[in-house]
């Protein structure tokens, strides 16, 4: 018996084909608008990430020693592999910079979930500071989810530069609990700490409500302004909303000016995403500056990165229809142009070089596949049904 | 429709006064029977043990439930918590017989190795591992405090609500680790995909919690 790593998973047949699929979609979407592939090492040095992952990612990190004995832990994220490029091979006036990539992660499991090994695609653009830049990095996603047949994707819409700005009269360690209950989803706990305070009247009510400002988003946008005033990051996400509904995609937005993203480095615009058809989060992203700034680059940077199994059970790809040619006496060369023709028209084959044709037949039907092709007649037949031609080349 | 999950055994009851108090009808779910899945109006009930409502939630299956804190803590579920019910009071404690207890009064040294019982080795593991401390643990589904008159472990860590079974077994409170109390927790998809519905009850929620606290003369 071959046992596998407990906590890591073999993908293969249909899953295989699925995560494959949303791969190339992911890729062939977002390189269309001028996102380099970018593959990076599966190992990062410690002494080079270290001080840049933020201390509760630490504790999931998974070391190793490489065969020159230098300390490293298997890559647990794939923003600081593409920044590190990014910021090294290339010089200032390069910049916009646009990478894409897709490739295991892994971090130690937080229970329930048990598996340590993730499949994940993700794009940053790196070096421009205007509202473009999310908005088009958000299309771009929202179309590669379509295109995937991804139930009702919604994007959630937050902003750390407002949480950060709700908070910043208050006392400094009553902010930090704040945001940490913020973080942990801990709404309960926030109200207690916000309640402990007692803040003059004006100042606690805006807070108060701000775990509830998410829905619809035109109307938390208004009622966010009316309780915290025309803020910058307010204006910052009325120009994205806008921007999205212009282009057809406000149906898959949503605001939650509570959002706080797990990775403590985000400044700008953060986003979560979601599919009717799945428990919690696919994935998400957002703006951030500190991480350029421990790199010696001055801006800010957006990114996101989803998880592509859980994309791939969620969408609805079928693929080209499977199945076995019989090639019978034909030469490999006639064989593989006729295979061509089927393939052309929405065939995904598997050559069959066996004499018998009740060989292929067999073939076929212990492999699933609905239909089996004889080549040398030019015919498609439905597996359930010899009598009925569909097909020929 | 809405889906709520709710812990079975002897928290359940407690469950089913804090959906009525919040106006969700409960007249199915009191003459259950044994269904595990009660559809009542515009909500569908989940009942499901203690330990496993968190990962319902968890993975989106519930959108909402009363779930015990020490459960949520235990199972490390990721979900949203929206309120504290202020029901299902108790604490989980560290206990032990007199002589274990002595013991934790002095260095450290003396406390390696000790073989704790519990039911919550994540909170357990947790708690000892914060104070520097190796121990041993041993796995049990029930029955926590009769491991140290047995000799199957040193002490227990467990949930404790008035202390008369730690009484009865020769068990005293060595620390306390965490209070615990039914949260109402709504899973992070439908925080964000069923929000108005999951507004609409913690909007019930607050006024209901205020009004218990005026009954009681106490804020909430």
């Amino acid at each position: 018996m071959s046992r596998q790593p407990k906590g890591t998973r073999t993908l293969g047949g249909r899953e295989g084909e699925r995560v494959e699929r949303c791969r190339k979609v992911f890729f062939e979407t977002f390189s269309a608008y001028g996102y380099q592939p970018f593959y990076a090492p599966g190992l990062q040095l410690f002494e080079s990430a270290w001080e840049k992952l933020p201390p509760r990612f630490r504790k999931r990190l998974i070391p190793v020693y490489t065969p020159s004995g230098e300390p490293c832990f298997l890559r647990a994220d794939l923003t600081l592999a593409a920044v590190a490029y990014l910021s090294s091979h290339f010089s200032p006036q390069e910049r916009p910079l646009r990478v894409c990539y897709a490739g295991p992660l892994y971090r130690a499991p937080i229970p329930p979930e048990t598996d340590f090994e993730k499949m994940q695609f993700g794009a940053e653009l790196l070096g421009w500071e205007g509202q473009g830049a999310d908005v088009e990095v958000i299309a771009l996603l929202l179309r590669s989810l379509r295109r995937l047949g991804i139930h009702s994707p919604v994007v959630v819409l937050g902003h750390a530069g407002f949480l950060r700005e709700s908070l910043s009269n208050l006392d400094r360690s009553l902010a930090s609990t704040l945001t940490f209950a913020l973080l942990e989803r801990r709404y309960e706990a926030f109200f207690d700490a916000l309640g402990e305070a007692h803040l003059p009247r004006g100042e606690e009510d805006p807070l108060f409500r701000l775990p509830y400002l998410r829905g619809n988003a035109p109307r938390t946008l208004k009622e966010a302004t009316r309780l915290f005033g025309e803020t910058q990051p307010l204006r910052d996400l009325a120009l994205i909303v806008e921007a999205l509904e212009e282009l057809g995609l406000g149906e898959n937005l949503r605001l939650d000016l509570a959002l706080a993203r797990e990775l403590g480095y985000y400044s700008g615009p953060v986003f979560e995403i979601f599919s009717g058809s799945a428990g919690f989060s696919l994935g998400g992203g957002g703006r951030y500056d500190g991480l350029l700034e421990q790199y010696g680059i001055v801006g800010q940077a957006l990114g996101f990165g989803l998880d592509l199994r859980t994309v791939a059970s969620l969408s609805r790809f079928e693929g080209p229809t499977p199945a076995v040619a019989w090639c019978g006496e034909l030469s490999p060369r006639v064989a593989l142009e006729r295979a061509d023709d089927f393939i052309a028209s929405g065939y995904r084959i598997e050559l069959s070089w066996q004499e018998n044709r009740e060989g292929a037949i067999q073939l076929a039907r212990s492999r699933n596949y609905g239909w089996w092709i004889d080549l040398p007649a030019c015919t498609a037949f439905p597996l359930d049904s010899m009598e009925e031609e569909e097909n020929g080349c | 429709m809405l889906t709520l999950c709710l812990p079975t055994g002897r928290v359940l009851d407690e469950a089913v006064e804090v959906l009525e108090n919040l106006g969700i009808p409960t007249l199915r779910l009191r003459e259950r029977g044994r269904s595990l899945v009660i559809q009542e109006g515009e909500f569908r009930f989940l009942l499901a043990k203690p330990m496993d409502v968190p990962v319902y939630v968890h993975y989106g299956i519930a959108d909402l439930a009363l779930a015990g804190s020490d459960v949520i803590w235990e199972t490390g579920a990721s979900l949203v918590e929206l309120a504290d019910t202020g029901r299902g009071v108790c604490r989980i404690v560290l206990a032990g017989p007199k002589k274990v207890a002595a013991r934790f009064l002095g260095h450290e040294s003396r406390l390696m190795g000790l073989r704790v019982a519990t039911k919550y080795p994540r909170i357990a593991e947790a708690f000892f591992a914060d104070r520097g401390i190796q121990v041993e643990f041993v796995h049990l589904n029930g029955s926590i405090e009769m491991a140290p008159r047995l000799g199957l472990s040193d002490c227990i860590v467990d949930i404790v609500q008035t202390g008369s079974t730690l009484k009865a077994n020769a068990l005293s409170v060595i620390a306390e680790i965490a209070p615990v109390s039914l949260k109402f927790v709504a899973s992070c998809k439908s925080l964000q995909l069923a929000w108005d519905g999951i507004e609409e009850i913690i909007g019930k929620f607050s006024s209901s919690s205020r009004k218990a606290g005026d009954e009681d003369g106490k804020a909430v």
